[in-house]
């Protein structure tokens, strides 16, 4: 009881760091407003979650793992949506900006409680109509917005035709399919992450995660087997796009798509250490991947351009601690040993190739194409020759942040663990 | 009487073995994190603990092996996670050929870490180069003294990361970020093949643990009889060793990584990195004996890269260069020796090599020095004519075997081009065509709203003047 109390008044705390920031007379004190309220609905949230967690301590039962993983996975999108905020660029982002990323997160958090498939299919819609408006304001955005509209009007429909038919497979199929942005229903993705300032699309990272915790109550399970199959090809067409890119905020959508693909295969997978493992990877999103958005966006804001990857930049010279947070980050999303990508690559692996084993062997693929993406983003953008040496290395509040992004990877590999 | 509590005493030693230079790893990167510059001196320092500690401990493990004191070969230090029967063990082994292998790596990574002090003086990354150099020899020792292969592959991903981010190391240039990439690609490719035979080995038989082996005594992967999965297992194990260690086709990143500092060339490619392929295979070698076509297709790989290597190391014109085809052709004739069920023989082969090899890399820069002092005081350059009129170059007389060694035997091209280059250009194409289409139609749409936009304005402009 108490603990669904304090979820929802997390959630509408989240919800009111909206209003706080539309209503707030600049942008530092929108921001400041915002990241408050969604620093508060963590705290409340996480509250919640311990007060039950001694009792249903353990990811490893997997009857409790609904109860337990779509907690976690609301508290994780709620911590990430505070990272988020305070690593916002001010000079970048407007108030509505600040709004449209509490109201992403908040949907994030909300959506893992959807108790039927119309919620879980509606719910988003919120949060993607906010990020619509948000892209309809700028120019840049506004090819973007477009095919942000198409495709969410495509999965509405989609969604609503196989909920009125009874949870049809293929209505629903391709309503997650378009959701994880497999191709070729991706475009919409890749220009979110071109158009979107990077923070505002770790919110639609951070929202997809948790649709995807909730998806498979919206998916019969007659097709599940046949949609594992469907997830893993996308997850190997992600990677292997993700490899063929020549901008970096292209590659890092296409990285975080191949993930969410692997977590949507795990989850609809008949093993229960794939499906633990799904949760574990949906969690290593929201917390690694989200974090090595963040930090090219920081990387970005201080070359005042869009990164390529066609030249090494030199900006190791400049920003070694940058540099250093963003490898971390970047390799413990691909699997870096003894952290949680690690936990959750092992666990789906294990548990879902004795029920597909092709299929996993493509989600192999795609896991070591995802590293070479990495390591060649890293490589990219900060080896290569430097330019003049500019001083502005991570400040204090970034580096708490990403400090403390890389503690979580390594703690919730060591702390949170199945046993 | 003594032995139970010695026994004990070494069940300690393996795992503080492993977290020595994990700790000086650490030790060392946090300092800088926070803004705090520590000295050469501080950072020798805590290698010296890290590497030399762990040195020392592997020594003593072996010694106590070696004086017949009663060691226990695997050694449980809990679990890590579990689900269901999926369950993570934290093991490490303990014998003759992690011991012989891991005393010795360990020990050339000490002698390297005391060379560099000197030779990376002042040098911008000195900090960099160490860090990345524990964390190297965490993984060496974990790769050597794992328990099963669950945690062999975390101490290989360790190895594979810090020696990407060595070749990178002189990161001015944009030759080493290249060549670092290449090395990367061709580790993570090939790694594919053992996270797969774990997978396997998991599902097949419930677990990938090293066993002792009656025989010989060393730890071994067992092979089980009627296992299908077995022989995908042993398969993908061959081609995880396979780009480790070099093999043909996938020699061609081996000379690129010596762009790195010397210590790091002489220890990774020379020495160490290069020869984990066979001691992984050592480690399978029932696995991959029980196989006969297999064990005969390794012995056909080794020996054909052992002719590549020496065929093209001849015509190369720089001396890290033939250093490293040297290299691979050694790695080729130990993996031939491994296919061929010659253990023991492969074992010293490995030592033997790396010790010889990281000598004749360590001393390589002196030596340029050297001839160019010597052609100085000469007033010429010192001809290469005699050389080439040696026996061993005789036969390069022929064009086509000339040509062949000159373009590598047409394997980078054949990787690069014709492989890679043809995907990624497949790629790129649907990429650019994904990026028209979508274009078009977000334009097409947004020129009709304008349109739309403005007669609602005007709308509401009639409305007011009306």
């Amino acid at each position: 009881m108490y603990p669904d109390l304090m979820l929802t008044a997390g959630i509408a705390c989240a919800m009111s760091g909206a209003l706080l920031s539309v209503l707030a007379p600049d942008r530092v004190v929108a921001r400041g407003a915002a990241t408050a309220a969604v620093a508060l609905a963590t705290l409340v949230v996480g509250a919640g979650l311990l007060l039950r967690l001694p009792e249903r301590s353990s990811l490893a039962l997997v009857p409790e793992l609904p109860w337990l993983s779509s907690r976690v996975v609301a508290f994780a999108a709620l911590a990430s949506g505070v990272v988020a905020l305070a690593l916002s660029p001010v000079l970048r982002m407007s108030r509505y900006d600040f709004a449209v990323l509490c109201v992403l997160v908040a949907t994030a958090a909300a959506v893992p409680f959807a108790a039927s498939a119309w919620l879980v299919c509606l719910l988003p819609l919120v949060g993607f109509t906010a990020v619509t408006a948000s892209l309809a304001g700028r120019d840049e955005g506004r090819e973007a917005a477009v095919l942000l509209v198409g495709c969410m009007g495509l999965v509405t429909v989609l969604g609503a035709l196989g909920v009125a038919l009874g949870v049809a497979g293929v209505p629903m199929g391709l309503w997650l399919l378009t959701l994880v942005a497999a191709p070729p229903l991706h475009s919409w993705y890749l220009r979110l992450a071109q158009a979107l300032p990077l923070n505002l699309f770790a919110g639609v990272v951070i929202l997809q995660a948790s649709v995807l915790e909730s998806a498979v109550i919206a998916v019969p399970e007659a097709s599940q087997a046949t949609l594992s199959w469907l997830l893993a090809a996308a997850a190997l067409a992600n990677s292997l796009l993700a490899v063929a890119q020549r901008e970096a905020r292209r590659a890092a959508a296409c990285i975080v798509a191949s993930q969410l693909a692997v977590a949507a295969f795990a989850e609809f997978s008949a093993g229960d250490a794939a499906v633990v493992g799904g949760t574990f990877m949906l969690l290593t999103v929201v917390t690694a991947s989200t974090g090595f958005l963040l930090l090219l966006g920081a990387l970005e804001a201080r070359r005042g351009e869009t990164l390529g990857l066609v030249r090494p930049h030199g900006c190791y010279a400049s920003w070694p601690r940058l540099a250093n947070a963003f490898l971390v980050l970047g390799l413990v999303s691909a699997g870096l040993p003894l952290t949680l990508g690690y936990v959750a690559s092992d666990l789906v692996l294990r548990g879902a190739f004795a029920g597909a084993a092709l299929p996993t062997v493509l989600v192999v693929v795609s896991g070591a194409l995802n590293a070479m993406t990495m390591m060649k983003m890293y490589l990219y953008l900060f080896q290569g020759a430097a330019g003049r040496p500019q001083p502005s290395d991570l400040r204090p509040r970034e580096l708490t942040v990403a400090f403390g992004l890389m503690l979580a990877a390594f703690a919730f590999a060591f702390g949170l663990l199945p046993n | 009487m003594l032995s139970e509590p010695l026994s004990h005493v070494a069940a300690w030693l393996v795992p503080l073995l492993v977290a020595l230079p994990v700790a000086a790893f650490v030790a060392i990167l946090l300092p800088p994190l926070f803004g705090r510059a520590k000295s050469e001196a501080w950072t020798y320092g805590l290698v010296r603990i890290g590497v030399v500690g762990a040195t020392l401990l592997a020594l003593c493990l072996a010694v106590a092996l070696l004086t017949g004191i009663e060691v226990p070969r695997t050694v449980d230090a809990g679990r890590w996670f579990a689900v269901g029967h999926d369950v993570f063990e934290v093991r490490f082994g303990l014998d003759g050929l992690g011991l012989a292998y891991g005393s010795f790596s360990l020990l050339l990574v000490a002698l390297a870490a005391a060379f560099s002090r000197r030779y990376l003086h002042r040098e911008q990354g000195f900090h960099r180069f160490y860090a990345l150099l524990v964390l190297f020899a965490a993984g060496l020792a974990l790769v050597c003294f794992a328990g099963s292969l669950d945690m062999l592959l975390i101490g290989w991903e360790l190895v594979g990361i810090s020696s990407t981010l060595l070749i990178a190391f002189f990161n001015q240039r944009p030759n080493p970020v290249r060549n670092a990439l290449r090395a990367f690609v061709t580790y993570r490719a090939c790694d594919v093949g053992l996270v797969l035979a774990i997978v396997c080995l998991h599902v097949g038989w419930g677990d990938a643990d090293f066993v002792r082996d009656p025989d010989g005594g060393w730890l071994v992967l067992p092979y089980r009889e009627g296992a299908a999965l077995g022989v995908l297992a042993a398969g993908a194990l061959v081609f995880a060793a396979m780009g480790k260690s070099a093999q043909v086709p996938f020699s061609g990143w081996l000379p690129r990584a010596m762009e790195g500092p010397t210590p790091s060339s002489a220890i990774f490619y020379g020495a160490l990195s290069v020869h984990l392929g066979p001691f992984l295979l050592l480690r399978c070698c029932e696995l991959v004996q029980s196989e006969p076509w297999l064990a005969a297709t390794l012995v056909v790989i080794g020996l054909a890269t052992a002719g590549h290597g020496a065929l093209v190391g001849r015509v190369q014109t720089d001396i890290k260069s033939m250093l490293a085809y040297g290299s691979v052709t050694q790695v080729g004739l130990i993996m031939a020796e491994v296919g061929l069920g010659l253990h023991l023989l492969a074992l010293l082969h490995i030592i033997g090599h790396a010790g010889y090899r990281t000598l004749q890399i360590l001393r390589a820069p002196s030596l340029l020095h050297d001839r160019h002092h010597l052609e100085q005081m000469l007033g010429h350059h010192v001809s290469h004519a005699a050389d080439l009129d040696s026996d061993g170059h005789r036969w390069l007389a022929a064009p086509a075997m000339y040509r062949h060694a000159l373009e590598r035997g047409g394997l980078d091209a054949l990787l690069a081009d014709r492989f890679v280059g043809a995907l990624l250009g497949a790629l790129r194409r649907f990429d650019r065509c994904e990026q028209r289409c979508a274009s078009a139609f977000a334009r097409a749409v947004l020129r009709r709203l304008p349109r739309r936009r403005a007669r609602a304005g005007d709308a509401v402009e009639k409305a007011h003047v009306s």
